[in-house]
């Protein structure tokens, strides 16, 4: 394995016993929020693995994490299943209606594709509010969840205990997108994003693959969606609006598009920077956060990911030249 | 011997972090018609995009006495270069008329621009049967003719030609290269060409160089290069 | 027979809206070949400040062309200022600053205006006509629309920087070969789409009331005309925009369940529908690509 990867490897499994070692220190309230940054994050991830390896653009991915955490949500009120099971159950069911959604969507590109999209993350909130799905939706009231307790009596709170369960759930999955980038799968879905007509003549089954990406990418938000609804206890038709799918994407950018380890920055982003915002100046908040964006875009046009690419290319070359 | 129209002293060229020209001097005599020859990927195209500002360039180029290194593509071409690029680079969605009035873009004098026109028409009468239709659908040979006749509507003082020969079949290619005989003798255009079917450019040049991986490694009058050893075995096929 | 006449004009007089809107939108996309997500807001700003103006005393018709003054040099100086420099980076980053002029605009409105509803009035009084079919400020509005549209064919067909617009968007780097300034024709496109963007938001207003959210539902409405239209047709995206208002409209009322929420994805729903089928638009140029 050459230096770049092995390092990164080393990277990730010092961040993540960092993580592991954080709940000795942080307070349930600053665990709260860093689960709630990880589940942005994967959900970013679904995205990234959409938008950056296979060069569709999508502006409604809310609507995926939104039928994830409703999933979640049923199965837990209505049926009373444990909240484990909810999880990889709203994966697959929003893989399913990724992939087919990614059907019809093949035959859009760019703009006509985002615009597609971003109709489905509008409809969404009126779909869950709509009168023939409230027995299941709740309707506008949405449904409030319990939290869960640490397993087999560990001394540990509800919130340290989701927060170990998100960390695991990241860990898995990046790690499961990592290895989906390198592999085969992945070196075709980059082919046919670098050039369609010159993979479909090489035999690769471009609808197949376009469509899978779409699936995998909503299980990714489907099963952020369903760990979101736990970490919070509730889900509401109005908090999945076209506003969270721009948010999605506004973290995914910031991220590094096509960033693995950008989505969890991105994840940050989408969590703390409007706070932030707010902070500055109520009535101005909006005007903040766009100019932050701005500044953000400016300062790392390629996203965090590019910039650091950046600065190790700098620091890299240094070194071969002396 | 005649002024020296453009110069460059250490020209070097990058696309991103790769290099493509490693510092070349060259001189374009005005009026007269210089050649570049060489192989695919030895850097002609790119000598021509330095010229016209669309690489990042290092060096010193003067044209008509400033210099114009570093100056941007519009303000190379407003300056009377006419730069007939790779692939012609016709609006092929607009006329064949429209893309001689977008020739003549940077000029104001209403009466010269359609007297120029006209004139162009004069030059290339297949493009008049087509002044209405749309610029696409013209034949590769007609396009090359469109893109020559736009650069001539600047009224330019020099025009770059990347490979004006390209897919075209030869009978065409020496129609246009009558033309660009003519245009230099008749209206003293100076000519900077650059080509890899070196027989028909060496004919009509008066200056060659050779060019090899983004240096240049050989310069003189066309005759000289066209008879030397090398150069006919590599680059005319005997 | 009578309801389905009503509900076609009155599907037409709000079409009016999304017509004007797409136009703008279309004007933009020419230019720069993104979708302005900002557009909206920046309409919506520019009724604001010929609001103020109003309050300030100016005569209707002075404002209405001060602010299209205004709103062109706003355009321009966005593009130069905040576009410009983006050049080098990737698409998706642009859209990025677009979501973000469009926080910026909506909260500025909303700090120097706050959210109170306000009423904006019409040069075109509001009596009905043809038997109640259309009021008079539809029918003005219409006309304003097609006015619009005439100038514009008339200014890309027969004018000198219309063909250097044109030239610029086709082609930027043949455009730049015969001297054209392409940076300028693109803050020249940006400042047109956002004077038709403040004309769209001042005979808007009247109908819809002013406040800072109000250009939401009607900047979605406009791409969805837009889009159908064909994003490369001016008259597609009029067209485009009448069609959306009279099928939601037809919508709204035809079809169950359909209430004034549901509207909006309906009309969503056919437009993912018309791009299935027809993916370049009504009237869009499908560009083939040569392998």
């Amino acid at each position: 394995m050459p230096v770049r990867t092995r390092m990164q490897w080393m990277l990730a499994a010092a961040a993540v016993v960092a993580a592991a070692l954080l709940p000795l220190v942080a307070k349930n309230f600053i665990l709260f929020q860093l689960t709630l940054a990880m589940v942005y994050g994967i959900a970013i991830l679904g995205l990234c693995l959409l938008t950056g390896i296979n060069g569709q653009f999508s502006l409604g991915h809310s609507a995926f994490f939104a039928l994830g955490a409703y999933t979640a949500a049923i199965m837990m009120d209505r049926f009373g299943i444990n909240y484990l099971w909810t999880l990889p159950a709203a994966g697959i069911v929003c893989l399913v209606f990724g992939f087919l959604f990614g059907v019809p969507a093949l035959r859009l590109h760019g703009i006509y594709l985002a615009l597609a999209t971003f109709s489905l993350a509008v409809a969404t909130p009126q779909i869950l509010k709509s009168t023939p799905l409230e027995p299941w939706t709740g309707g506008v009231q949405g449904i409030v969840i319990l939290k869960p307790d640490a397993p087999f009596g560990l001394p540990l709170s509800p919130d340290q205990w989701l927060y170990y369960l998100t960390l695991l759930v990241v860990v898995v999955m990046f790690g499961a997108a990592a290895n989906l980038i390198n592999g085969r799968t992945g070196r075709a879905l980059i082919a046919i994003r670098d050039n369609p007509i010159a993979a479909r003549a090489m035999g690769v089954d471009i609808s197949l693959y376009k469509s899978l990406t779409f699936g995998v990418s909503a299980f990714y938000t489907g099963v952020a969606g369903a760990l979101g609804a736990i970490v919070i206890q509730f889900v509401a038709p109005d908090s999945f609006t076209f506003s969270f799918a721009i948010a999605l994407f506004v973290g995914l950018v910031v991220g590094g598009v096509g960033s693995i380890p950008g989505a969890l920055f991105g994840g940050l982003f989408v969590l703390f920077v409007p706070n932030i915002a707010e902070h500055f100046s109520k009535g101005l908040a909006g005007a903040i956060y766009g100019l932050i964006l701005i500044v953000v875009i400016y300062l790392m046009p390629s996203g965090a990911a590019g910039l650091v690419k950046l600065v190790v290319n700098k620091l890299t070359r240094k070194t071969t030249a002396s | 011997m005649s002024n020296v129209l453009l110069s460059a002293r250490r020209l070097c060229a990058s696309y991103g972090a790769t290099r493509v020209l490693h510092g070349l001097d060259f001189d374009i005599a005005e009026g007269g018609v210089t050649v570049f020859l060489g192989a695919n990927g030895a850097g002609k195209t790119s000598t021509l995009r330095a010229l016209s500002g669309m690489i990042d360039t290092t060096g010193e180029v003067t044209f008509a006495g400033r210099r114009v290194d570093g100056s941007v593509t519009e303000k190379l071409a407003r300056l009377g270069i006419a730069h007939v690029p790779e692939g012609r680079g016709t609006f092929s969605r607009m006329t064949v008329e429209e893309n001689l009035q977008l020739g003549a873009m940077s000029r104001n004098d209403k009466a010269g621009i359609a007297a120029d026109i006209d004139r162009a028409y004069g030059y290339f009468p297949k493009l008049r049967e087509r002044a209405t239709q749309q610029a696409g659908t013209l034949s590769g040979g007609e396009q090359q003719m469109l893109a020559v006749a736009r650069g001539l509507m600047m009224r330019p003082r020099l025009m770059l030609l990347d490979e004006p020969s390209f897919g075209l079949a030869p009978l065409i290619v020496e129609e246009v290269y009558a033309i660009l005989r003519r245009l230099n003798e008749e209206e003293g255009l100076s000519i900077l060409l650059v080509e890899q079917n070196a027989t028909a450019a060496l004919a009509l040049a008066g200056h060659a160089y050779l060019i090899e991986t983004g240096e240049i490694v050989m310069s003189g009058p066309a005759q000289d290069i066209g008879r030397d050893e090398n150069v006919r075995r590599a680059y005319l096929g005997y | 027979m009578d309801l389905f006449l009503h509900q076609v004009f009155a599907g037409l007089s709000t079409g009016g809206i999304y017509a004007l809107m797409a136009l703008a939108i279309v004007m933009i996309y020419q230019a720069i070949d993104h979708l302005n997500f900002a557009q909206g807001e920046m309409a919506m700003f520019s009724t604001f400040v010929s609001w103020q103006m109003l309050q300030w005393g100016a005569p209707y018709w002075a404002a209405f062309l001060l602010t299209i003054v205004v709103s062109f040099i706003g355009g321009v100086v966005i593009e130069r200022v905040v576009f410009k420099p983006l050049k080098a980076a990737p698409v998706l980053s642009h859209v990025v600053v677009f979501i973000a002029l469009f926080a910026i605009l909506n909260s500025a409105a909303g700090f120097l205006w706050d959210y109170t509803i306000k009423s904006y009035p019409t040069p075109f009084g509001t009596t009905p006509l043809f038997g109640g079919l259309i009021s008079s400020h539809d029918a003005g509005m219409t006309v304003v629309t097609l006015v619009i549209l005439l100038l514009l064919y008339v200014f890309f067909r027969y004018t000198r920087i219309g063909l250097a617009m044109r030239a610029a968007a086709a082609n930027p780097e043949s455009a730049r070969l015969v001297g054209i300034r392409v940076g300028w024709m693109i803050a020249l496109g940006w400042g047109m789409a956002a004077a038709i963007g403040a004309v769209a938001g001042m005979m808007i207003a009247p109908v819809v009331f002013l406040e800072p959210n109000m250009m939401l539902s009607i900047l979605l409405y406009g791409f969805a005309g837009a889009v159908v239209g064909g994003l490369t047709s001016p008259l597609g995206a009029v067209i485009g925009g009448f069609s959306v208002g009279v099928i939601e409209n037809l919508a709204g009322t035809y079809i169950p369940y359909v209430g004034r929420e549901l509207k909006l994805t309906i009309a969503l729903a056919l437009i993912v529908a018309v791009l299935t089928i027809k993916p370049s638009g009504l009237f869009g140029r499908v560009v083939v690509t040569r392998v």
